[in-house]
């Protein structure tokens, strides 16, 4: 956009105490100029507009350099200093430099908040809405005005504190003055100044509240704009339209309004009753008059909440008002499939693909269905025959008309002529040889070869131009990526159980080699287990019995006169020493060889999901282009189709 | 919300990303003419385009870039937000069926915003941006009359551009707005024209008029 072009950056301004200044990298670019880096100041920026600073705006900033508190700065990014051109010229101001923060608008909007604000659940949203809402109490009670409050003013560190941006355009007040501000955002301007021009209005604490009831929405509704709702009305509805009159999307009077809420946005019920009053009271056009509920009681509402939430049992990510019956993050993620906040996903676990939320998506997609049926070239019916086929028909006519008169010439010789018989017979014949010689020359004159190449080239092209169609605008190649979603499909339930079944393998062979050294460990001599004296003991070991690992039944079966006490109370032994080896081995360690295995197992898995959800956007593209090709080869098609019909009407009118 | 909630096919963007929108559909001239020279420097401003808008986080959320190449005509990529453009490799052959490709944008455009209605997704006048080096080899009078229709009711913004040897009165008589003429093959300057174009209209409010800057690749 303005990039300020090249020339119209100083290398170096002048502060208000006359210091020299070099500034260094770009940070940000916004409309009214560009902020950079000042070398030597590593806690401070410099803004510097495109254009001089007018005698007030200078003013303006001078004043604010020297209302500066411990508090505003802590909150605001305030301006500390005047610069200049070395001209003279003022041209921006020094300010401190905020590091580390992001705009609010990342963190509101889902998509953004998962990569920008890692962790970021709604518990941390609701923070930073109270910060955000202690801030412009600070302001207003410093006796300032934000004024141009919006999406790109505020911006958000990771620990939920907010710092507000571009403080050069709010408005103030010193010794009696008031300093204006001439700029700001319509979606977030009160209806009662919309369509102004903000040059000449004061603003007041009660403007800013709307701004700022706006922004303490998009953070908690998922960065829907309280105004941009479902219109059910005719025609558009544009936010500022929609704030000039009062149709707050998820009101209580929404509906009175013909708005509605948008599909898969959440409904006001997720937060408090307290705090829906007080959006219900921000958003109304009485409030105008009345007042809207102030920065300092938002910040005490909001925070009042923080002790009423409650953690989603199935989603430890979801933190909702505990008011409601069930967690609406979750229905809201399974209606949509996007999720909301992000989730720590612990790395090797495919548990996360969520195969049947998957596949109803797949379902979602729309069959095109057949292409729209195309005329049979026949049911149009012959139109009238081109000029060329016309023409051709009475040249034909004409030269027919010659051949005839020109074979009838000796005829009256034959008549009148008093020549012999034989003679007479001679015109006779030379009158018919000369009909069969004009005919064939009429007929090679006048090919109708030319209008049978063009038809046959017409129904050529028509009938490709048809397969195109078929092609393109038919659902066969749905079709097709349905099927291999449906394989792939198949794939991934498969990988799935082998999965599971190789995870039980796996334990069986696990616990029984272990089970066995464990077994091992344990001499039948020193069991301890009743009825077996001292000579009976050498007796089993010579039968191969000589721990608990060798007490299994076909071997106690080959020792003779083995009683069935002590045979007994060697299978209990075992079987005590085997409950009190599962309870120790409860949660075993994997191999290193068995962890790449399933590592193994679990790539092929993601693989198919990778190809699952191609698939399915592949099919979503196909589906658009399918749809679109319907409008796009329409007149392509109708053209070829005149065309046929046109020159096998041509040929027809002018025979074959 | 009600238990069984109508979630209309594609609210997922929208709950993901809110963000108004501000689209802008790109109808690009393959024709056999624009192979060599200048399909190639096409695709190279295809990608500074992607590569300057991923340079503005406000505008990769709310820009959106549709795509249909004409000769044939093709959909090459409907509205995305530009990180999931992928900008793609063009190839000049076939004729310039500019009217089917018109009407068939025209469409998509219509279809989106029915799309940000049914959502409740506000967002900025569309843009049409056509580059052509030729004349339509179809019937274009039927898109023209709707290109001016869409003007009139602020529909849509459509801007023509030709190159090299395009038929400018054509285009006079299908765009309401003066077609510019591409100044050699820049490209590169039209497409870092564009993006900040859109940059700044998508930090504006919607509805607002934003200046432009003036286009430097143009020639009169």
């Amino acid at each position: 956009m303005s990039t300020p072009p090249a020339p119209n950056v100083p290398p170096v301004v002048v502060d208000g105490s006359g210091r020299m200044l070099r500034l260094g990298r770009k940070l940000g670019q916004g409309g009214e100029g560009a902020v950079f880096e000042l070398e030597g100041e590593p806690t401070l920026a410099a803004k510097i507009h495109h254009q001089p600073l007018t005698p007030l705006r200078a003013e303006k900033i001078r004043v604010m350099a020297g209302m500066r508190t411990e508090k505003i700065d802590g909150l605001a990014a305030w301006p500390t200093n005047l610069l200049s051109l070395p001209s003279g010229i003022p041209i921006g101001l020094i300010m401190p430099k905020v590091v580390g923060h992001k705009d609010i608008h990342h963190l509101y909007s889902p998509k953004s908040r998962r990569a920008e604000f890692p962790g970021a659940d709604w518990r941390f949203l609701i923070r930073v809405a109270a910060n955000l809402s202690r801030a412009v109490a600070t302001i207003h009670e410093a006796g300032g005005v934000i004024a141009d409050i919006n999406h790109s003013g505020v911006l958000v560190g990771q620990d939920a504190r907010v710092r507000l941006i571009d403080c050069d355009s709010f408005q103030i007040v010193d010794a009696g003055k008031t300093y204006l501000c001439d700029v700001g955002v319509p979606t977030f301007t009160p209806p009662e100044l919309q369509g102004l021009l903000f040059a000449d209005i004061a603003r007041t604490p009660n403007h800013d509240n709307f701004g700022l009831a706006v922004l303490v929405f998009l953070t908690l509704f998922m960065g829907r704009h309280p105004f941009a709702g479902r219109y059910i009305g005719l025609g558009d509805m544009p936010i500022e339209r929609a704030i000039g009159e009062g149709r707050f999307a998820y009101g209580a009077d929404a509906t009175s309004f013909q708005m509605e809420r948008p599909p898969g946005a959440p409904p006001i019920s997720i937060v408090s009753p307290a705090i829906a009053g007080l959006f219900e009271r921000a958003f109304a056009r009485e409030s105008r008059e009345r007042g809207r509920p102030t920065a300092r009681e938002w910040a005490s509402t909001l925070d009042a909440i923080e002790g009423q939430l409650r953690q989603c049992a199935f989603s430890p990510s979801h933190w909702h008002f505990s008011g409601l019956p069930a967690c609406p993050w979750c229905r809201m993620e399974a209606a949509t499939g996007v999720a909301l906040f992000s989730t720590d996903v612990s790395p090797g676990s495919a548990a996360h693909f969520d195969i049947d939320a998957y596949w109803r998506r797949v379902i979602a997609v729309e069959h095109p269905g057949a292409a729209p049926p195309l005329e049979s070239p026949d049911a149009k019916g012959r139109v009238r025959a081109s000029v060329e086929a016309v023409q051709f028909k009475q040249r034909r006519a004409l030269h027919r008309l010659y051949a005839l008169i020109i074979s009838a010439a000796p005829l009256p010789l034959v008549l009148f002529v008093s020549v012999p018989l034989a003679g007479r017979l001679l015109f006779l014949v030379a009158a018919v040889v000369l009909y069969f010689v004009a005919r064939t020359l009429v007929r090679l004159t006048n090919d109708t070869t030319v209008f049978r190449q063009k038809a046959r080239m017409d129904h050529d092209r028509l009938e490709k131009v048809r397969d195109e169609w078929q092609i393109a605008a038919g659902p066969g190649r749905f079709d097709a990526k349905r099927i291999e979603l449906e394989k792939l499909r198949g794939l991934w339930d498969e990988s799935r159980d082998l999965q599971k079944r190789k995870q039980r393998e796996r334990d069986d062979a696990r616990h029984g080699a272990a089970l066995n050294r464990f077994l091992d460990g344990f001499d039948i001599e020193a069991a301890g287990v009743p009825n077996l004296n001292g000579n009976r003991v050498p007796m089993l070991e010579s039968f191969g019995i000589e721990t608990a690992a060798d007490v299994v039944l076909d071997k106690l079966d080959s020792v003779p006169k083995l009683e069935k006490k002590t045979r007994d109370a060697l299978v209990d032994w075992r079987a005590s020493l085997e409950t009190q080896f599962r309870q120790e081995h409860a949660s075993g360690s994997v191999s290193f060889d068995e962890q790449l295995v399933e590592r193994e197992a679990l790539a092929e898995q993601m693989r198919i999901e990778a190809a699952l959800r191609s698939g399915l956007q592949d099919l979503q593209e196909i589906q658009k282009q399918t749809l679109f090709a319907r409008i796009s080869m329409k007149t392509k098609v109708e053209e070829a189709q005149r065309a046929y019909v046109q020159s096998s009407s041509d040929l027809k009118a002018v025979g074959r | 919300m009600s238990e069984f909630e109508q979630i209309p096919f594609g609210a997922s963007e929208f709950a993901d990303n809110p963000e108004p929108r501000c689209p802008c559909l790109l109808l690009l001239d393959t024709s056999e003419s624009m192979e060599g020279g200048p399909i190639n420097e096409l695709n190279q401003g295809l990608a500074t385009f992607r590569r300057e808008l991923a340079n503005d986080p406000l505008a990769m959320k709310r820009v959106e870039i549709g795509l249909v190449t004409f000769g044939p005509v093709q959909l090459v990529n409907d509205f995305q937000t530009p990180d999931q453009f992928a900008p793609p490799l063009l190839k000049g052959r076939g004729d310039t069926p500019m009217g089917a490709a018109i009407a068939g944008g025209l469409e998509m455009v219509r279809q989106r915003k029915q799309a940000y209605k049914a959502n409740g997704i506000p967002y900025y006048r569309p843009w049409i941006f056509m580059i052509t080096d030729g004349a339509p080899t179809d019937d274009w009078q039927e898109a023209a009359a709707q290109v001016r229709d869409g003007e009139d009711q602020k529909g849509f913004s459509f801007f023509a551009v030709g190159v090299q040897h395009a038929d400018m009165d054509i285009l006079k008589q299908i765009a309401v707005r003066t077609p510019l003429r591409l100044s050699g093959l820049k490209f590169h300057d039209l497409f870092l024209w564009l993006s900040s174009s859109l940059s700044s209209v998508s930090r504006s409010g919607v509805g607002q008029e934003v200046p432009l800057l003036p286009p430097g690749w143009a020639r009169v």
